[in-house]
Order: C-alpha cells, then structure tokens, then sequence
C-alpha cells in the first residue's frame, strides 16, 4: 500500500508524533546580556535531550540579543535552538515547520516577560548563593507569583483559610556557582523559606551547578559542556538538573 | 588580603579578582575584580560605620574608568569589557543607616552593598553554614529592589524549613567538592 512520508514519519522521529498540547513547557527568565544564564539554558536543553526527551530552546529574535545564543537549527543530541517573539513562543516551533519537542524551554527577557500575558505555569530561575542574586530571585519569584491568575487553595491546604487563592504556577529554582552541596542546599532553603513568609508559592528545588566559568566557555566554544566535558562536575550537575525537572514533568502527566 | 579575596569569593563568587590593593589617585583599591560579562568592580573591604568608604568607592570608579582601554590593550587576557561601566562593591559585616542611605541614593547600578556573617567575615568561605546576618532593609516585596543593601529578609526562625526541601541526587564527591574545600 503506498503511504506518504507523513503517515511513517512518526516511526522515525517519535516527538513529531507528540500533538502541541503534549509538549513539556518551561519558562526560564534571562536578563538582557545574561551571558550565563543564557550558557546554563542553552546547555540544560542539550542534557535534557541527552537524557531522551528532545528539547527545544525558545529565544529572542537573533537582533534582540546581543549574539547571547548559538545559531538557531538543530543541535547536539536531538536539541533544537528556535528564535520567536513573545505570543508566538509557544508556537513558534511549529510555525518554523519544526517538529514537535519533548521540553521546550522558552527564554524570556523582561520586556518579553511583559509582553506575554498567558503566563506559563511553570518557571525555572537560577540563582547563586550570593545575597545580591538571591533577593533578585527573591523580588523575581514575587513578580511571576503576582503576575499570575489565581486558582482556588487547595483542600489540603486548611492550614491557609486566609488565603483563598492560591497562584497557579510552579516555580523551581537552581543554585549555581556554588563549592560545596551544603552551600547550596542553604542558599535554596534560604531564598524558599524567603519566599514563603510572604507568598503562597513554595519552590521546587533543582539542585545546583557547579563552575560556572566551564559552563560560560562552552557557549562561547558554541560546544556544550555535556559533549566537550562529558565526565566534568559541571556536567554530572547539568544531567542532575535535567534528571530533576523531567521527573517532575513525567510526574505531571501522570 | 588573600582573606578578602576569600571572603569575596564566598559572597560573590561570580567575580574574578585581577589585582589587589591597586594604587590609585592617593589611596589603594583593596581588590580589582571582573564580573563575567567583562565589567570591573572596585571591592573596598570597608567598616560598618565608614562613610568614607563610600567616598573611595566613587574616587576607586573614577580612577578605574580612563584606564580601562589602556589595560585591555596591555592584558587582554583579563577579558576586561572597557565599554561597561566601572562599579564599585562594598564588603563589611553590616552597613550602618547612613551608609545605605548614601548608597541607596547612588544607584544599585554604581555601588552594591555585600553583607556576610560575623563568622564568614572572621573565618572566610568556610563559615558557610551561618545564614546572612539580619540586615535592615527596605519593605519586602519588589520596591526592595531598590535596596543597596543585597540581603534577604531573614528567615522567621532556625527551625523553619521550606515546603518543599532542597533536592540532589549527587554528592559532594561526584562533583570533585569536598567538606574540606572551599
């Protein structure tokens, strides 16, 4: 029986058989000229592929930017670097003719972040343990819980009758930079604990990072650090963040 | 100086220390480091109490400033981005309200205020378990940004813990760390 590309081509490419609604989003927010977080970004998407889920990374136009990200196309391991415009993020994949990924991960400037009034559910910032960064995250973290639609609390939640209304967001933090797990494990506990006293939003923990001058050269080098150093620290932290946030994803459609 | 170089390393790790106690107009600028993007900051180690610091903080940016091209031609190596401007950043124990008053009034942009622990400032990056010294800051919530003074609002109690607790499946050892090092 004669069958055209399309109806095969889900057998060799799985995640173009995925519908829209199934892909995996996740909003990371990037400082203009964030030469780091753009580096820990563009390299989690690629150990997010390397662990078996493909992943797009959504971007700024390419004149909006600064020369912060790779060229846009196909990337190590089954990733993708896209370039769209807020309202068309979440399709901008397809628009682009591209298949459908896993994860997307969409890379938001504030300007962006202003422009995008659906606001996504689920967030991922980073943060070192150095007190300038964590009240940043802090001020952030406040910022996205505000911004977001309300859902009401949760019945297991009788412990907050004050608070009817519950911000339907999922926000998870990475602590980076740091010398020891200790150190980060302090600086997360202190920014959630932070956050809590004065909101509704308890934040999920995404581990940490290591060297962030490894993580900045390989974006630089445009060579992600999981191929170039694939027994470094820096990259068994990456595939740990990666391992993390697929868990919780799986977890979501389950 | 190694200590503050320590210290600085702990409180602001994304700093790479170029030179310490660099002479400038008449006096010296305790340490010269670049952030990750290429901009130089002035770290004057500085007294709670030491309004003057602020003053060689400003004098330190303006000495900085015209010799930033010539040093990018002499070291390039540095990775210094001339183009970006010259900060200054402040390390001490705590600030006094005159302090954050003048740095406040300066702008975050120009002058950062760094608060560490009693113990981080005595025994450097490995008093790493005190949490940040309770600092008087502005009301909670986004207008804070507008706050010199970096710092959390302190945590209600020692024995609260977050809802959510602090996830890795990693150890220090798989990450070349150690409780040693640091």
């Amino acid at each position: 029986m004669a069958r055209t590309l399309g109806d095969v081509i889900g057998s060799f490419i799985p995640e173009a058989a995925a519908p829209a609604a199934e892909r995996r989003r996740i909003c990371i927010p990037v400082a203009a000229g964030d030469v780091l977080v753009a580096a820990i970004a563009w390299n989690l998407s690629v150990e997010i592929s390397r662990a078996g889920a493909p992943c797009t990374l959504i971007v700024a136009p390419a004149e909006d930017d600064g020369g912060l990200w790779p060229p846009a196309g196909p990337g190590p391991l089954g990733s993708r670097l896209v370039r769209g415009r807020a309202g068309s993020l979440a399709t901008s994949a397809a628009a682009a003719g591209l298949p459908a990924s896993a994860v997307e991960l969409e890379c938001l400037s504030e300007g962006l972040r202003a422009e995008t009034r659906a606001q996504p559910e689920r967030w991922l910032l980073f943060s070192s343990p150095d007190p300038t960064q964590l009240r940043r995250v802090h001020d952030q973290i406040l910022e996205l819980a505000a911004n977001t639609p309300k859902r009401p609390n949760r019945p297991d939640r009788p412990d907050k009758p004050e608070q009817p209304d519950r911000p339907e967001i999922r926000i998870g933090v990475t602590i980076h930079g740091v010398r020891r797990i200790a150190e980060a494990q302090a600086a997360f506990e202190e920014l959630a604990v932070a956050v809590e006293s004065v909101s509704d939003v308890a934040l999920a923990s995404y581990g940490l990072l290591v060297d962030d001058l490894h993580l900045y050269r390989a974006i630089v080098a445009q060579r992600p650090i999981g191929l170039a150093h694939p027994a470094a620290p820096a990259t068994r932290a990456l595939a740990d963040v990666a391992r993390l946030l697929l868990d919780d994803l799986e977890a979501d459609t389950q | 100086m190694s200590d503050l170089r320590d210290r600085l390393a702990h409180r602001a790790p994304s700093l790479r220390v170029i030179a310490d106690q660099v002479l400038a107009e008449t006096r010296r600028i305790d340490c010269v480091a670049v952030e990750l993007d290429g901009a130089v900051v002035a770290v004057l180690d500085a007294e709670p109490d030491d309004l003057t610091t602020v003053a060689r903080a400003l004098a330190a940016i303006e000495w900085l400033t015209p010799r930033l091209p010539d040093w990018c031609q002499l070291a390039p190596e540095l990775g210094i981005d001339s183009s970006l401007p010259v900060r200054a950043l402040l390390l001490a124990r705590k600030f006094d309200p005159d302090t954050v008053a003048a740095a406040r009034r300066i702008g975050t942009e120009t002058l950062s205020l760094v608060t560490e622990s009693r113990a981080a400032a005595a025994s450097g990056p490995n008093a790493t378990e005190n949490a940040p010294e309770t600092i008087p800051t502005a009301p909670e919530g986004p207008t804070a940004l507008s706050n010199p003074v970096e710092s959390l609002p302190s945590r209600p109690s020692a024995t609260v813990a977050p809802r959510l607790g602090f996830r890795t499946g990693l150890r220090d050892a798989d990450l070349g760390l150690s409780e040693q090092s640091g």
